[in-house]
């Protein structure tokens, strides 16, 4: 049996004034696992991953989880516009990982190497990449903190489909290669099938729906996971 | 090599700075003392030894212009550090932190920031007492409410973008966030602030001078070298044109800087090229 990553027991959060937000959710993530968070836009995918990842402090519930690296949505917004690639991963080390401060240089080079970027990006400013580049650079430093489980919000969303491909993928061989777990957040039901092998499908901020990726896609139980997948065919 | 781009406004700022610092620097080669009295030059119209005439005690305007100049910007530059320096810490903790401590300091904020600057800065010195080091006291505080809310409002707009909440992810601590973090990003709305703040303070100064309880006498500012100017205007108009025109190029130099196209766009821009 694989070893828990990470466990969430009946946590809880609405926003204030508001009927929106997570409602009793349960969830682990084995270690070395892709873990899918599929529902459509506003059902309470992000906010369950801003609670786990601790930017939200939860009402009720229990979170037991490892070190968390988190890959934001928006690339452009995540990346400070007024600091260089290489200051932003130095600083990522100086506070993540600080035993590793002395080697930060040695470290930067393997990062980077991780998410096929070239050693030129350090100096130049978040503005002057690509989208592309931009999400990697967040994995980088996502990986920077050597986390346990890495928790990815709709980390293609905003890409065209080319780099969706790349950046899945090299999800993908991080997740194969360092047994990473990885918490994958999306709306998009081909790129969740594509690379999550366990799935939860969310409604209004609960679960209504767990299990294999495979399973799950061929054989939904829920009238919503069938709904959502059709919508997916539907749109080619 | 890429250069800055700056509009044409801010280079005629600049360079209309660049002039006031030369001509406040020149002031050391001219070797008349700025309180020399001498009783056959007084009211003495420009002539070529004493090009902005002399003044009812027989004073080189110029060398007092010069001088009076020196001191207003000296006095301003030290105000509007205080001012920086505490309006940019206060309005930093609120708009970060909000809840609390946003409320009690903002209240405060909000009483003094009632109260215009001049007459603010009128109390102050009453407080204080006439002097170089207390009109500067007096307009630093001054300008501490307006300075604040500005810089509140910039901090409370940064700290929820994901920059921010990726730097508490990676825990970074507080201070550094708000100081190493997001005050570079609001440097558009910091800088312009500095300027418009110096432009005010230079005013603000040359008020408190020409209502006598500025800085005390033989030393003078511009404000005072008006206030004293102030007899002679149909007799000797030139002492009141320029100080009155050197401060005017002053107030337009910073205006000009603080006007129009960001510096931080500027820089921006250099990068796209």
């Amino acid at each position: 049996m694989s070893e828990k990553i990470c466990e969430i027991k009946n946590l809880t959060y609405m926003y204030p004034k508001s009927d929106k937000g997570v409602k009793n959710v349960n969830l682990y993530i084995n270690k070395g696992s892709v873990v899918g968070l599929l529902g459509e836009s506003g059902c309470g995918k992000s906010t369950l991953a801003k609670c786990i990842s601790g930017q939200i402090k939860i009402d009720s519930g229990e979170i037991i989880c490892g070190k968390i690296g988190y890959i934001f949505q928006d690339n452009y917004a995540s990346l400070n516009p007024k600091k260089r690639v290489g200051w932003l991963l130095k600083e990522t080390i100086r506070y993540s990982c600080p035993e590793n401060k002395d080697k930060s240089d040695e470290l930067i080079k393997s990062i980077l190497a991780d998410v096929e970027l070239d050693e030129n990006v350090l100096v130049h400013y978040p503005n002057e990449l690509s989208g592309g580049q931009r999400q990697r650079i967040g994995i980088a430093i996502a990986l920077l903190s050597n986390p346990d489980i890495l928790i990815a919000d709709e980390p293609v969303s905003a890409l065209d489909v080319t780099v969706q491909k790349q950046v899945i993928n090299l999800i993908n061989k991080l997740n194969k290669e360092k047994k990473l777990a990885i918490l994958f957040i999306s709306h998009d039901i081909k790129v969740v099938r594509e690379i999550c092998n366990y799935i939860y499908i969310i409604k209004d901020g609960e679960v209504v729906e767990e299990g294999d990726c495979e399973v799950l896609f061929n054989e939904p139980r829920e009238e919503y996971t069938k709904n959502l997948l059709d919508s997916s065919y539907l749109s080619g | 090599m890429n250069k800055l781009k700056l509009t044409n406004q801010k280079k005629a700022g600049i360079i209309i700075i660049i002039c006031m610092i030369l001509f406040v620097l020149l002031g050391f080669i001219n070797r008349n003392p700025f309180d020399l009295m001498n009783k056959d030059l007084i009211l003495k119209g420009p002539s070529l030894l004493h090009p902005f005439g002399c003044d009812d005690f027989g004073r080189d305007i110029l060398k007092r212009t010069q001088s009076g100049l020196g001191i207003s910007v000296l006095i301003s530059f030290f105000s509007v550090f205080i001012g920086t320096v505490f309006g940019t810490l206060i309005g930093a903790l609120c708009g970060y932190f909000g809840g609390i401590v946003d409320d009690f300091l903002s209240s405060i904020i909000d009483v003094l920031f009632s109260i215009p600057s001049l007459l603010l800065a009128l109390v102050f010195v009453s407080l204080f007492g006439s002097g170089i080091v207390q009109e500067t006291l007096a307009l630093g505080i001054a300008i501490i409410p307006s300075f604040s809310k500005m810089m509140r409002s910039e901090f409370k707009k940064q700290k929820e973008l994901e920059y921010v909440k990726m730097a508490k992810l990676i825990h970074v601590p507080t201070y550094r966030i708000l100081f190493v973090h997001i005050l570079p990003n609001v440097t558009e709305t910091f800088v312009n602030c500095i300027f418009i703040a110096f432009n005010n303070c230079i005013l603000a100064e040359a008020g408190l001078s020409f209502m006598g309880i500025g800085v005390k006498p033989p030393l003078a500012t511009l404000g005072t070298l008006l206030s004293e100017a102030g007899g002679y205007i149909r007799s000797a108009p030139y002492m009141v044109l320029f100080p009155a025109l050197t401060l005017i190029l002053l107030l337009l130099g910073f205006g000009m800087l603080s006007s129009g196209e960001s510096f931080h766009n500027a820089y921006s821009k250099r990068f796209k090229n």
